[in-house]
C-alpha cells in the first residue's frame, strides 16, 4: 500500500522540480583532485583519495532523480525546517553578498532571497557555486520557474577547494549538506576564508552527532536499518543510502568541526545544534 | 623554629608536603616567567582581539539608535560605520539585547568615573549622603536621556525572560557603586534594604523620564528629590520605630519579670 503511495509521489514529483529537496544531490564532492595515494574514507570504506570525488559523484548520479522524495522522506520533512532556522541564523541584512556552495538547486539561495525580500532589504544577491553543472542547471530552471530576478542569482560551476573567485569578495559564505563529501574540509575552511571580506560570516548546515547515547542509539537503528531499506522502495537503491548514512557517522563531531573552523582562521566559532544534534549548525566570522 | 611551626599550622601537613613537591617546578617556573608572561599578554591581546571589535561595532551602533532603535538594523548600520558588512551583526546573537547590556555596561563604567570624582569632592567638602545618591541618580539619568525617545523599546528588550538576568546585574552592580561611595558601610540587613531602596527610585524615576515633556526633564529631576526624601523620612520612621519597639519590648519584659518575682516564682 505505501508502496504504491510512494510510486505516486515519484511519478508527481518527476514531473516536476519542487523547490526543496534536490540537496542531496547537491552534495557533489565539489573539486577535483589531484591523484595521490593517500587514503580517505567513503563511507566506512578507505578509497584512494583521488577516487573519492568519482565515488561520490556516481552516487549522486545514481539516485539525483528521487532526491527531492527521499530527502522529504527520510527526514519526515524536517529538513526544511533546518534549512529555514539556517537562514534564519543568517540573518541576512542589505548589501548581503552571500556565496552559497554546493547550493546547485538553490535551495538556500531562494530562502535567503525570500528573507531579503520579506525583511525588504535591497540589494542582496545570492551566487551559487557547484561542481555540478547538471544540478546548476536543474537551479537556474527552478529560479525561472520561481519567478527570481537573474540580478540577484548567479550560478557558476566551482570546486569547493579551490573557488574561482578573488579574495574578500562575499560577505556571507554558506553550505548546507554539502562539506561532508569534501575530500579535504580543511581546504574547503581555507577557501572560505580566503573568499569573505573582513567581518564576513561562515555558516554550515551539516549532519552531526547526537549528544544522548540513547537518542544516538534509536537514530542508528533508524539511519542503518531504515534508511536504505527505504532507499530501495522509493529510489529503488540501496548503496547510495548506506553512504549516506556512514558518511555522516564519519564527518567529525560539534567540537572537532569547531576547532577545525577555528584552525582556519575563523573567530567567534559557535555551533547549535537541531533535533538532539542530528544536524548542527557552525557558525564563524573572519575578524 | 616557631617561625617553622608556624608556617606547619599555616600549611597544613598536606599542603606543606604538595608545596615541596611541586617548589621544584615553581622554581622552573620562575626562570622562565618572562616567557611566561609574554605567553600571557598574547593570550589576553587574543581574548580582547575579538571583544575590541565587538565594543567598537556597539560603539558605533549607539548612534544609530535614535534613528533605529535598539535592533538589529542599529547594529547592521554600526558594523558598516567601522568598516565591517552589515551581516557581522550576528555576532550578536541577541540583537538589540546585545546592544542595550553594552549600552548599561558603558553607562555605570562612566557612572564609576563621575563617583570616583564626587567622592573626592566630597572628602574636601562633606556632601551627605542623600545628596551624593541624588547627584549619582541624576548622572545616570542623563545618560539615558539623548536616548529617551527609544528607551521604552529598551525596557521591553531588558524585561524579555532572557535578558532578565543581565539586567538585573548591571543594575544591582550600578545600586551597589552608588551606595559603596555614598559611603554606605552597613554590614546588616541594611545592606540589602538601601540598595533595594535606590533601585527602586532608579527604575520610577527611569520610567517618569520616559513620559516627561517638561524642558530639560526638570520633572524628572523634582521627582527624584522627592522620593529620596520620601526614602529618608521612611528611614528615620523606621530607626525611630525601631527605637521605640524596643522600649516597648523591655517594658513588656519588665513587666513580666516584676510580675513573677510577685507571685513568687523566681
Amino acid at each position: 500500500m505505501s508502496l504504491k503511495i510512494n510510486r505516486t509521489f515519484l511519478k508527481t514529483l518527476r514531473g516536476f522540480n519542487t523547490a526543496f529537496g534536490r540537496n542531496v544531490a547537491n552534495e557533489q564532492p565539489a573539486f577535483k583532485t589531484e591523484e595521490s595515494t593517500d587514503e580517505t574514507h567513503f563511507g566506512f570504506q578507505k578509497v584512494k583519495e583521488g577516487e573519492k570525488e568519482h565515488k561520490v559523484h556516481k552516487v549522486f548520479e545514481d539516485v539525483a532523480k528521487s532526491y527531492d522524495l527521499m530527502n522529504d522522506a527520510m527526514s519526515f520533512g524536517i529538513h526544511r525546517i533546518w534549512k529555514d532556522i539556517f537562514i534564519h541564523r543568517l540573518s541576512p541584512t542589505e548589501n548581503t553578498n552571500l556565496l552559497d556552495v554546493a547550493g546547485g538547486t538553490g535551495d538556500i539561495a531562494f530562502r535567503f532571497l525570500n528573507y531579503a525580500q520579506n525583511s525588504n532589504y535591497k540589494n542582496c544577491t545570492a551566487t551559487i557555486c557547484d561542481i555540478n553543472s547538471a544540478m546548476l542547471e536543474e537551479g537556474k530552471k527552478r529560479a525561472i520557474k520561481l519567478g527570481y530576478s537573474p540580478n540577484s542569482l548567479s550560478w557558476i560551476e566551482g570546486n569547493a577547494e579551490k573557488l574561482p573567485f578573488n579574495d574578500e569578495t562575499f560577505t556571507a559564505y554558506t553550505i548546507a549538506f554539502g562539506i561532508r563529501n569534501c575530500t579535504h574540509i580543511d581546504k574547503v575552511l581555507d577557501e572560505a576564508y580566503r573568499v569573505l571580506k573582513p567581518g564576513g560570516r561562515f555558516l554550515c548546515l551539516e549532519f552531526s552527532h547526537l549528544e544522548n547515547s540513547v537518542a544516538q542509539w534509536i537514530y542508528d537503528q533508524y539511519s542503518f536499518q531504515v534508511i536504505p531499506v527505504l532507499g530501495i522502495f522509493i529510489a529503488g537503491q540501496w548503496q547510495p543510502y548506506q553512504y549516506l548514512v556512514e558518511s555522516i557517522r564519519q564527518f567529525p563531531n560539534q567540537e572537532t568541526f569547531k576547532a577545525m573552523i577555528e584552525a582556519a582562521g575563523f573567530r567567534i566559532v559557535t555551533y547549535e545544534n537541531l533535533t538532539l544534534g542530528v544536524v548542527s549548525i557552525h557558525s564563524g566570522f573572519k575578524l | 623554629m616557631l617561625l617553622n611551626r608556624m608556617c606547619f599550622i599555616l600549611f597544613k601537613p598536606s599542603q606543606h608536603r604538595l608545596k615541596r613537591q611541586f617548589l621544584p617546578c615553581l622554581r622552573a617556573r620562575k626562570f622562565s616567567s618572562e616567557n611566561l608572561n609574554n605567553v600571557n599578554i598574547n593570550k589576553e591581546n587574543e581574548e580582547n582581539y575579538e571583544e575590541n571589535i565587538q565594543n567598537k561595532i556597539l560603539e558605533a551602533s549607539l548612534t544609530y539608535v535614535q534613528e533605529l532603535g535598539w535592533s538589529k538594523a542599529a547594529l547592521s548600520s554600526g558594523a558598516e560605520q567601522v568598516g565591517y558588512p552589515g551581516i557581522s551583526h550576528s555576532m550578536f546573537p541577541n540583537g538589540g539585547g546585545d546592544l542595550v547590556h553594552y549600552f548599561q555596561k558603558r553607562s555605570s563604567k562612566r557612572l564609576l568615573q563621575y563617583l570616583k570624582e564626587l567622592q573626592q569632592e566630597s572628602s574636601s567638602r562633606p556632601i551627605p549622603p542623600i545628596n551624593f545618591v541624588e547627584k549619582a541618580l541624576k548622572a545616570r539619568l542623563e545618560m539615558t536621556v539623548p536616548y529617551v525617545s527609544k528607551w521604552p523599546q529598551a525596557i521591553a528588550i531588558m524585561s524579555l525572560p532572557q535578558n532578565v538576568p543581565n539586567s538585573l546585574a548591571t543594575l544591582l552592580t550600578m545600586v551597589d557603586d552608588i551606595c559603596y561611595y555614598a559611603g554606605d558601610s552597613s554590614v546588616d540587613f541594611n545592606w540589602y534594604a538601601r540598595r533595594i531602596a535606590v533601585a527602586g527610585v532608579y527604575k520610577a524615576t527611569e520610567l517618569y523620564l520616559i513620559q516627561d515633556t517638561s524642558t530639560d526633564f526638570k520633572n524628572s529631576w523634582q521627582f527624584l528629590n522627592k522620593r529620596l526624601s520620601e526614602l529618608e523620612q521612611l528611614h528615620m520612621l523606621l530607626v525611630k520605630s525601631d527605637e521605640s519597639s524596643r522600649i516597648t519590648k523591655d517594658s513588656i519584659a519588665a513587666a513580666f519579670t516584676t510580675a513573677r518575682n510577685m507571685i513568687g516564682l523566681n
